[in-house]
C-alpha cells in the first residue's frame, strides 16, 4: 500500500496500531481503510519522533507549538514558544524536551525547566529512563540530569552535532555530525571514540531491542556496531549488511524481536535483512522516486511503515 | 528564474544604519510576484514585512580538514535544509546579515556543502554602504572592508547627505577595494530590483554569459611590489591582519587590493597545480578570485572562480571564431604579490603559445 503525500516525510510510526506519518508540509496521516489528514502546525513540521509503546507522535513546528497526535486521532499542545521555531524534540518516560535556538525546555513530573546552552541545540535525546538528556550542540554535548538541578556534564568534540542517542543500557552517548563518522563516550569513564569509515553522515540510526546493535545509515550497506561488551565498539569491526554499492543507505529499523533489519535506500528501495547472516536478503520495495527517511515496524513485526523524502509513504505486511 | 531549478540566494550585508533593513523591506514588497524565505540574525526592532523569517544565530564553524579559513555557516546548512524539504513554498531566498558579519563562511557554505549546492545558488552579494560613515568605518574595522571586497553590487546609500566631492571620493574608495563589483547611488535604499535580484553575478558562468565585460576593470589600478611575508608561505594557521606590507595603498585605510591578470592560452596540467598550490599557500589573503581561461587543445572557455583555499571551475561555452584565446584572472584579497602570481600564472602557459 503506498500513499503519495507530496511532502517530505520525518517521521513514518505506528500510533495505536495504524501507520501513521509526521510530514514537513505541518499534517500527520493516518492511512487505513481512508487516509486521515490532521492539520497539526500552521506552517512546516520541523522535528517529529514517536512515543514509546505507539502511543502518540510527537511534532514541533514554525509555529512554536509541540504537539502530540494520540491514536484518536487527536492533536494536542503540549508546549508553545511563541514566533520560535521548535527545532528538536524527545520525549522517555513521563519526561518531554523542545529546543529552539540556544534553549531547552524541560517538561518532568517535577515541573519545567528551561537550560541555557552556549551554542544552538541541534538535537536532543533521553535515556530510556528518562533520567538523562543529551542535548547536541557545535563543539559540545551537554548531559542533564532530568530531575536533579545541578550542574550538566559538558562533552566536547570539535564539530556541529546533528543528533544524539544514548545505548538502550544508558552506558553509551553517541552522537552524529555534519562529518562522516560517529563519535561516543563511555559514560563510566568518559572514555571516547569515533566510528570510522563513512563515505558520508550518518542521518539515521536504530538500537536493536537487547541494545546489542547499533544499526546505522550513512554507507553503500546498513553498518551494525556491537554493543555488547564493556568496551562497546571500541576495537571492533563493524558488520556490512545488505551492501548495494550503486546507492546508500538512508534508514534502518529493527524488527521487535531485534532479529531483522528493514534497510531503507536512496533510491527508494527497502531490503529486509538478517542480522545473523549478512547474505539473506530479501525485497521489501523493488523502486521508488526518492531517498527513504524512516522506517518503522508495528509492534506485532508484522510491518513495515516507511516514507520518503518526496512523501511516498507507505507499509508493507512482513511474512514471518 | 533560472531553468536550474535551484534557488536563487541573495546575501545581504553592510553595516548597522547603512540601509539593510530597508533594502530589504523594499525587497520583499516590490511587485515580482516573487515569494520569498528571509534569514536574518535577529528579528529586530525594525518590522520586516514577510511571512516567512527565520532567525539564525551566525554560527561559524570550522570544517574538520586543518584549514582554519575554510569556515561555513552551521547555521544556515541546517536552515536551508530545513526550508528545501518544502519544494514551491518560496521562490528565492534573502539572508540579512548582521553588520559585523563576515561574509566568507556565507559564501564558502554554498561553494562546500554539497546538499546546499545542488539545491541552491548563491546569486548576488549585495552590500549596502553609508556614504557619510564609510570613511569612519574604514578606519575602524576591517569588516566594513571585507564586506565590500566580498560584494558583486555595491549600493552606495545616503548619497544625498553628503556632498558630491565626498561622494566621489567614498566612491573612488570603494573602487579601490573592488574595482569589479557594480556600485549604484542610492537614496534610502531606492533601486530598481531588476539590479540586485536573479542578477547570477556570484555564479561566474552566467554572469559572463550576461556580461562578457564583467572581468575588465571600471577603475584600473595596479599594486606591484609587494613583498612576500614568510607567512605567506606556508603556515596559514598563523594567519592575523597584518598592515604596512609592501607598499602602501594609495587610499589611506584601504587594506584590500586588487590583481587583474591577463595572459596567453595556458596548459591544464600546469594551471591546476598551481592555482591550487597557491590557494593552499595564500588563501587566507584571498577574498575572491574569478578568472576565464583558454587552455590549450580545448575548444570550450574554461570558468574559475574561488573563495580562500576553495576553487571551484568548469567548462563554458566554446571559443568563437575570431575571438582572441586569452586568459584573464582576477584576484582581490590582502598582500596579495602582483609579480610573484603574475610569474606563477605565465609559467603555466602552453608550450607553444610562450614567447
Amino acid at each position: 500500500m503506498l500513499s503519495e503525500f507530496q511532502s517530505h516525510c520525518l517521521s513514518a510510526a505506528f500510533v495505536g496500531g495504524k501507520p501513521s506519518f509526521a510530514l514537513a508540509d505541518g499534517t500527520v496521516r493516518r492511512v487505513g481503510v481512508d487516509v486521515d489528514c490532521i492539520r497539526v502546525h500552521a506552517d512546516a513540521t520541523l522535528a517529529a519522533a514517536p512515543v514509546a509503546d505507539e502511543d502518540a507522535l510527537l511534532t514541533s513546528g514554525e509555529d512554536g507549538r509541540v504537539c502530540r497526535t494520540d491514536a484518536s486521532g487527536q492533536s494536542r499542545e503540549v508546549g508553545l514558544v511563541p514566533r520560535k521555531w521548535i527545532t528538536a524534540i524527545g520525549q522517555s518516560n513521563g519526561h518531554l524536551a523542545y529546543a529552539s535556538g540556544k534553549t531547552v525546555w524541560l517538561q518532568s513530573p517535577l515541573g519545567v525547566r528551561q537550560m541555557a546552552h552556549r551554542r544552538n541545540v541541534k538535537g536532543i535525546a533521553f535515556t530510556a529512563d528518562g533520567a538523562r538528556l543529551a542535548v547536541a550542540q557545535q563543539d559540545c554535548v551537554t548531559v542533564h540530569d532530568t530531575d536533579v538541578a545541578g550542574a550538566p556534564l559538558d562533552l566536547a568534540s570539535n564539530d556541529i552535532h546533528n543528533a544524539s542517542t544514548f545505548s538502550p543500557d544508558c552506558r553509551f552517548l553517541l552522537v552524529a555530525s555534519q562529518n562522516s563518522f560517529l563519535h561516543g563516550w563511555r559514560l563510566s569513564d568518559r572514555k571516547h571514540f569515533r566510528m570510522l569509515g563513512y563515505p558520508g553522515r550518518v542521518e539515521n540510526w536504530a538500537w536493536s531491542s537487547d541494545g546489542a546493535f547499533l544499526a546505522t545509515s550513512g554507507a553503500p550497506a546498513a553498518i551494525l556496531w556491537p554493543f555488547g561488551g564493556d568496551d562497546g565498539p571500541m576495537s571492533c569491526n563493524a558488520t556490512e549488511v545488505a551492501p548495494r554499492p550503486q546507492s546508500v543507505v538512508t534508514a534502518v529499523a529493527w524488527r521487535p524481536d531485534a532479529q531483522l533489519l528493514a534497510i531503507g535506500y536512496a533510491d527508494g528501495i527497502v531490503l529486509l535483512a538478517s542480522a545473523e547472516d549478512a547474505l539473506s536478503v530479501r525485497p521489501l520495495r523493488e523502486s521508488g522516486r526518492a531517498a527513504i527517511t524512516s522506517i518503522a515496524w508495528n509492534r506485532s513485526g508484522e510491518s513495515v511503515a516507511f516514507g520518503s523524502a518526496a512523501g511516498e509513504c507507505g507499509v508493507i505486511t512482513v511474512d514471518a | 528564474m533560472e531553468s536550474t531549478g535551484k534557488l536563487p540566494v541573495t546575501l545581504l550585508t553592510g553595516y548597522l544604519g547603512a540601509g539593510k533593513t530597508t533594502l530589504l523591506n523594499r525587497i520583499l514588497t516590490g511587485d515580482h510576484g516573487m515569494r520569498f524565505a528571509v534569514i536574518v540574525n535577529e528579528f529586530g526592532e525594525i518590522g520586516i514585512d514577510n511571512d516567512l523569517i527565520v532567525e539564525t544565530d551566525e554560527e561559524i564553524y570550522e570544517m574538520n580538514n586543518g584549514c582554519v579559513c575554510c569556515t561555513v555557516r552551521g547555521d544556515l546548512i541546517e536552515v536551508l535544509e530545513r526550508l528545501l524539504r518544502q519544494p514551491g513554498r518560496f521562490d528565492a531566498i534573502v539572508i540579512e546579515t548582521t553588520g559585523l558579519a563576515d561574509p566568507v563562511p556565507v559564501a564558502q557554505t554554498f561553494l562546500m556543502d554539497e546538499g546546499v549546492r545542488a539545491r541552491t545558488r548563491l546569486d548576488a552579494v549585495v552590500t549596502v554602504v553609508d556614504a557619510k560613515h564609510l570613511p569612519l568605518r574604514m578606519k575602524d574595522s576591517r569588516e566594513a572592508e571585507d564586506q565590500i571586497a566580498f560584494a558583486d553590487v555595491v549600493l552606495l546609500n545616503k548619497s544625498d547627505l553628503v556632498s558630491p566631492a565626498e561622494l566621489e571620493r567614498v566612491e573612488a574608495v570603494i573602487r579601490t577595494v573592488n574595482p569589479y563589483a557594480e556600485i549604484h547611488r542610492t537614496e534610502r535604499s531606492s533601486i530598481g530590483l531588476d539590479r540586485i535580484l536573479d542578477r547570477g553575478v556570484f555564479d561566474l558562468q552566467r554572469a559572463l554569459r550576461l556580461e562578457p565585460n564583467l572581468l575588465e576593470s571600471a577603475g584600473k589600478h595596479d599594486h606591484d611590489g609587494h613583498e612576500c611575508r614568510e607567512d605567506c608561505t606556508h603556515d596559514h594557521h598563523h594567519y592575523h591582519h597584518v598592515h604596512g606590507a609592501g607598499k602602501p595603498s594609495p587610499v589611506h585605510d584601504v587594506t584590500v587590493t586588487s590583481i587583474s591578470l591577463r595572459t596567453g592560452e595556458l596548459d591544464q596540467n600546469k594551471f591546476f597545480p598551481w592555482i591550487h598550490r597557491l590557494t593552499q599557500e595564500q588563501g587566507p589573503n584571498i577574498l575572491r578570485m574569478k578568472g576565464i581561461l583558454a587552455f590549450h587543445d580545448e575548444a570550450r572557455r574554461y570558468a574559475v572562480q574561488g573563495v580562500h583555499m576553495i576553487v571551484e571551475g568548469d567548462h563554458q561555452r566554446s571559443w568563437k571564431e575570431g575571438e582572441a584565446r586569452e586568459s584573464r584572472l582576477v584576484f582581490i584579497g590582502r598582500q596579495l604579490d602582483r609579480q610573484q602570481i603574475a610569474q606563477g600564472l605565465d609559467s603555466c602557459l602552453a608550450e607553444e603559445a610562450q614567447c
